[in-house]
């Protein structure tokens, strides 16, 4: 539906005798003073934002810089003047009216939490995986979160999550682990994440009435952790493999009982938006671990996959599948979110395997052009497609 | 607003809670000198400090005991003599008994697999929380090369195997 003014919709009630010419008269009249929405709110929040992050930048190049001339009391108190002189910042312009700003220094404080204790820490050297750092740091934003009510902690929140957990043991003893290896390792969260995307898309639905800041955000991490190792395995057929290698870990172990966890809370407690939801849930987080299950010391189902073209054929086939499956499941529960995911999803692996085959089969002139053409063409029907489809929702 | 002021209020005392601890080793805690061990940087996003490894932690810890810690991701304590510069005594998975004249670190097994000088197969041990010291990039860079037996890290350990560097000395 393209945008109508007040007085048109006012109009074409009329005309289809929806509305009276009296009652029409006093919703116009209620309109009165108010102001229009003219795209300035978010010309507003994108400055604002803007001027956030370089506020924050500014501010830790500048502690950055001087940070070796200071002993560290003066750290110390740098650091913690620097949060407070935000926060007041952020409740003065509150105070006079400048919501957009001063929810953007409200952010800038949660910041300015993060960058704080990294900075304090490395006062008396503590590791940069000092798990209890992104640990705390959540925790902050999450309080902030709930006196804000903005996506945007929730957003920050759940990465610093997943960094927190990543780092906390790591299976290699104790309270640390290496940089990026929680990523990469077989010990690490890899080969869970997909599962964790579904705990934390279960979680949202249990969420989803008290903290509705949250759902969204939840969802959409917990739809990028799911669908990314999956789109990643469809690159070559020794992926899935290495992706869903994992050594099992105690504390592997632990996060895959508590996603299963979540995920039956979801279905017996969750609001969700059919019973069809609540089979979706149960039938992803199954699917989800398949690829996780060993025999004989490696994941089976990447086994097959690395050794028989057909089954990598196959694999490809049910990843886009399911992408295709989930456009329709939110087509069918009104959810947009899913649907775009599904979208996105199974464009990523058509441009995927056009890559992979086009560079061995074309000459790399023809196979950049011919990618340029794909690219443009699925772009317009991915346009389409969802327009159509969330249009369809409506 | 209470709320926002609440939340505040948490962030504040969160990053003082990031202080407390390691002021409390430092206040309480034991001194130990360590000898430090060439070791490379493994990392490149931590701006400028030095990698530290500790010579009395190399190779102590058995095969068997490196499987049971990394299986059940169980720490390792280590005791040492509070000498100048410190010398091993025991490697253990259970936290030992306070004892005069020796401290404990708590640490993880490597797990790089043994390759000792000796031909023993056993692991060495790394104390994450005391295993960088961050500095100026030129501090950095003369700790970097006096690393060795020439470089004592000076340590504040407590009863409960907690350590905190405070600074680097010269032997």
């Amino acid at each position: 539906m393209s945008k109508l003014s007040a007085e048109d919709a006012l109009g074409i009630w009329q005309e289809k005798g929806l509305l009276s010419r009296e009652k029409a008269g006093e919703l116009k009249n209620a309109l009165k003073g108010v102001q229009a929405h003219d795209g300035i709110g978010k010309g507003i929040t994108i400055f604002a934002t803007i001027g956030v992050v370089l506020v924050g930048l500014g501010i830790l190049l500048f502690i950055g810089s001087n940070w070796k001339n200071m002993g560290p009391a003066q750290r110390m108190l740098t650091v913690f003047a620097v949060y407070i002189i935000t926060a007041l910042g952020a409740f003065s312009s509150q105070k006079r009216g400048y919501e957009k700003v001063s929810e953007s220094l409200w952010f800038l404080c949660s910041l300015m939490l993060g960058g704080g204790i990294f900075l304090l820490a490395q006062i008396f050297n503590y590791s940069l995986t000092y798990w209890q750092g992104p640990f705390l740091w959540m925790i902050g934003i999450l309080a902030m979160g709930f006196a804000r009510r903005k996506q945007a902690y929730a957003a920050a929140a759940v990465p610093l999550g997943i960094l927190a957990l990543g780092w906390l043991g790591g299976g290699e003893g104790w309270f640390m682990d290496d940089e990026m290896g929680f990523l990469f390792s077989d010990r690490g969260l890899k080969p869970i994440l997909p599962l964790m995307g579904i705990a934390l898309i279960s979680l949202g639905t249990v969420v989803r009435e008290r903290v509705d800041w949250m759902e969204q955000s939840f969802f959409k991490w917990g739809a990028l952790l799911a669908a990314v190792p999956l789109i990643a395995s469809t690159v070559d057929e020794w992926i899935l493999k290495d992706v869903f290698s994992a050594a099992f870990t105690l504390k592997q172990a632990v996060i895959i009982c508590l996603a299963f966890v979540v995920v039956v809370l979801a279905v017996m407690k969750g609001k969700l938006r059919s019973d069809m939801s609540r089979y979706a849930l149960i039938a992803s987080a199954i699917l989800l671990f398949a690829p996780v299950i060993h025999v004989g010391g490696e994941p089976y189902l990447g086994r097959l996959v690395s050794e028989q073209i057909l089954v990598f054929v196959a694999f490809i086939i049910a990843v886009f599948a399911l992408f295709l499956l989930s456009v329709w499941f939110g087509v069918q529960t009104s959810n947009r979110n899913l649907v775009n995911a599904g979208v996105l999803g199974s464009s990523v692996v058509i441009l995927i395997q056009y890559f992979s085959w086009s560079f061995e089969m074309l000459n790399s002139s023809i196979a950049f052009i011919l990618g340029g053409l794909v690219l443009i063409a699925l772009s317009v029907f991915m346009e389409r497609t969802r327009r159509k489809l969330l249009f369809s929702m409506k | 607003m209470k709320k926002t002021f609440f939340a505040v209020g948490l962030q504040i005392a969160i990053m003082i809670l990031v202080i407390i601890p390691p002021y409390i080793v430092r206040a309480i805690g034991e001194t130990v000198y360590l000898e430090t061990e060439k070791m490379d940087p493994r990392s490149i996003f931590r701006g400028n400090f030095a990698i530290l490894g500790y010579k009395a932690a190399q190779g102590i810890v058995s095969q068997e005991m490196s499987e049971e810690s990394r299986k059940f991701g169980k720490p390792v304590y280590v005791q040492f003599t509070t000498d100048r510069p410190a010398k091993f005594v025991s490697v253990s998975l259970e936290k030992p008994e306070y004892e005069e004249g020796r401290v404990c670190i708590a640490g993880r097994v490597r797990g790089w697999g043994g390759w000792n000088p000796d031909g023993s197969n056993n692991e060495s041990v790394d104390f994450p929380q005391i295993a960088q010291f961050f500095t100026t990039a030129e501090e950095a860079k003369a700790i970097e090369d006096a690393r060795g037996e020439n470089l004592l890290a000076k340590v504040k350990t407590t009863k409960g195997c907690n350590a905190q560097l405070v600074g680097m000395e010269l032997k």
